[in-house]
């Protein structure tokens, strides 16, 4: 008769308002006589600190905010609300762009790390978060490959070191560490790591599994941010239009957008979707309700190319350096959708200063889409030989991605045999 | 019927009470604490059983009062907008065992419909459960129905469910330092002074700090004649502990 549930699921919790106290207090025993006085000191004690009802997330966001950065100056020495308040500004700024949120985030993460190693995965996988949002993805690989040693073989320690590893484009070490992955179809985090995985190494299909997977567990939960819960839908959706499958990328962010209203990158992927549909004033108009929040240069980008196509050569412009303002103040050497829309529609010095940054930017991070931005600058460049080099070893893992198969096809390249 | 089963199968730690024979009431108020210690709890937080507290009522010795904390950490931000649930799917229970055999012979079951700030909730008992163990079915009788964040009264029973300031109370990082695995690598805690443990006071120069402070949960209280609970067969002792369910359809 019983139904009890004993496979519970392990999660990591990409949750930012969680507390993960994580024990379990044994039983404490207090003896006291009552006393007739002792119902006025209870009486006396504040019971509740409830804030006015919040507008919304955003609010609620900023509000614990406020609440944990008073806890963090009472406590300098909690490493737990660190990383919590860390958490938040990390989600602020990923929702605003806020770089100053951004920094502050690493320093808190890094405080937290310095206060406890041991037993403060969550600290851990935050620093490493961090680091690679400010595009430090070697420092992030020795924050994940530290936290990996002190709890060896746990799966979403290997699903960090792998995502860490896929974008420095290290793919036999990022393959050791996905299939070392016993992956028990629960934990949404790892599973939109290894969709992530499986979508760079040419499975689309399974990469859409996961993802699929990753929202039902999502949906379960009563307790996520919704802009979590739209951020699956989004990533779905961005899967989707890599794929080329315009209608189901379209289906996934508008249910990403009700479940999040005003969600910046479901905005943007909306716009993004107008765009390859030639609806060009729909991807105006998500366009300028995601930057209306958030300058994304992508976003950006792609509203200036939907101007352009309505004949609006002013506020094309207008919207192209707006981008280019936004994209060089990105962490990194170059902010990819930035390059690869200069190298189209930039001029020949825009288009070597391209080049040269996609240079630098090889020597660390030698992933397909590094190698993609290298074989266009080297073509708009006029080095069609050395582009082509680049292009193959774009296509190297078969990523099944519509942008690699018209880079791959305008330089002559045939995808390899899988 | 709806049937409820446990993702938050038991307490951890059992709660109990004792309440002595004879006129002199000496009382033992016994608490545990336990937040969230399960990922599915985690995932769920409702479910989460932090607190529970059994003590005689204030003002009152002829009364205990029975309270279970639920959801914590709810930061002030967080708290308007949390409810008990509400689409009827979960099952919050008080149990009391008075015959000593560590099985419930009492318990007191609460429901919740409706949008945050307007719940409505429902308690059923103290009375037999239909069933003991961890697959539920609501009892009969006439429960008493009310609103959350307001104390209602029906029959010398008193119920409130509203948020509460979680009542806890752990130095939580000074605590982490004391656990071989846990204790702090760098700063003023790592260094670990050897002696016998001692409890730091909540004020002074060097105060314990208050994890929990500022930190809500959702709060089951239920203050009502210890007389409806106690069991003269066992010298008035009973044992309290509580379970949340969720709707098994």
């Amino acid at each position: 008769m019983s139904q009890r549930a004993h496979a519970y699921p392990v999660t990591t919790g990409i949750g930012v308002g969680l507390v993960a106290i994580g024990m379990a207090i044994g039983v404490a025993s207090i003896q006291h006589q009552r006393k007739a006085g002792r119902a006025d000191f209870i009486n006396a004690r504040p019971l509740t600190v409830m804030s006015t009802a919040p507008r919304n997330e955003s609010d609620i966001r900023d509000r614990d905010i406020e609440f944990y950065t008073k806890r963090v100056r009472e406590d300098k020495r909690s490493a737990a609300d660190h990383v919590v308040l860390a958490g938040l500004l990390f989600t602020r700024s990923r929702n605003t762009g806020s770089t100053a949120d951004l920094d502050s985030a690493l320093q808190l993460a890094r405080e937290s790390v310095a206060e406890r190693s041991q037993r403060n995965d969550q600290a851990f996988s935050m620093l490493a978060s961090l680091l690679m949002a400010r595009h430090e993805f070697r420092e992030a690989r020795t924050v994940a490959q530290r936290i990996d040693s002190l709890d060896p073989a746990n799966p979403s320690h290997l699903a960090l070191l792998g995502e860490i590893e896929l974008e420095l484009g290290d793919y036999t070490a990022a393959a050791r560490h996905f299939e070392a992955i016993n992956y028990d179809g629960r934990n949404f985090t790892n599973g939109a790591r290894l969709a992530r995985w499986y979508e760079v190494t040419g499975h689309n299909d399974l990469a859409r599994h996961y993802l699929q997977q990753a929202i039902v567990d999502v949906d379960r939960r009563d307790d996520l941010p919704r802009d979590q819960a739209a951020w699956f839908h989004y990533r779905l959706g961005d899967l989707e239009l890599r794929s080329g499958n315009i209608a189901a990328a379209d289906s996934q962010f508008v249910i990403g957008l009700a479940k999040h209203p005003d969600d910046v990158r479901v905005l943007g992927g909306l716009a993004h979707a107008a765009l390859m549909k030639g609806d060009w004033q729909k991807a105006v108009d998500f366009g300028e309700r995601a930057t209306a929040v958030q300058l994304d240069p992508a976003t950006l980008g792609t509203v200036s190319l939907a101007y352009a196509r309505l004949g609006d050569t002013a506020q094309a412009a207008s919207y192209a350096r707006a981008m280019s303002v936004s994209a060089l103040k990105q962490p990194g050497v170059i902010h990819r959708a930035w390059g690869l829309f200069i190298l189209d529609h930039g001029t020949a010095q825009d288009r070597a200063d391209v080049l040269r940054r996609a240079r630098m930017e090889l020597r660390i991070r030698k992933d397909v889409y590094g190698h993609d931005i290298m074989a266009w600058a080297l073509y708009r460049n006029g080095l069609l030989a050395e582009a082509r080099t680049e292009m193959k070893l774009a296509l190297s893992q078969h990523t099944q991605d519509v942008l690699l198969t018209e880079h791959a096809r305008a330089l002559g390249v045939a995808s390899p045999a899988p | 019927m709806k049937k409820w089963n446990h993702p938050r199968v038991s307490l951890l730690a059992l709660t109990a009470v004792a309440v002595a024979a004879g006129s002199v009431v000496a009382v033992r108020a016994v608490v545990a604490s336990d937040h969230q210690d399960t990922p599915l709890v985690e995932m769920s937080p409702r479910f989460d059983v932090n607190d529970v507290y059994a003590f005689p009522a204030p003002g009152n010795p002829a009364h205990t009062v029975l309270v279970l904390g639920t959801s914590s950490p709810l930061t002030p931000a967080n708290t308007p907008s949390f409810t008990f649930g509400n689409k009827d799917q979960e099952l919050y229970q008080i149990k009391v065992d008075n015959t000593g055999d560590a099985r419930e012979d009492l318990v007191f079951q609460l429901t919740f419909t409706g949008p945050p700030g307007k719940q409505k909730v429902t308690l059923r008992g103290p009375v037999k459960p239909n069933s003991v163990g961890t697959l539920n079915t609501l009892v009969g009788g006439t429960p008493i129905k009310g609103y959350t964040n307001t104390v209602i009264e029906s029959n010398g029973i008193k119920l409130f469910a509203g948020p509460r300031d979680d009542p806890f109370f752990i130095d939580l990082e000074a605590f982490f330092r004391i656990l071989p695995d846990r204790r702090p690598v760098g700063g003023p805690l790592a260094n670990v002074t050897q002696g016998p443990l001692t409890f730091r006071s909540a004020t002074g120069s060097d105060p314990a700090v208050d994890f929990l402070r500022g930190i809500n949960d959702m709060a089951i209280v239920i203050e009502l004649p210890t007389s409806l609970l106690a069991n003269p067969a066992t010298n008035g002792r009973f044992g309290v502990w509580a379970t949340t369910s969720r709707v098994r359809n």
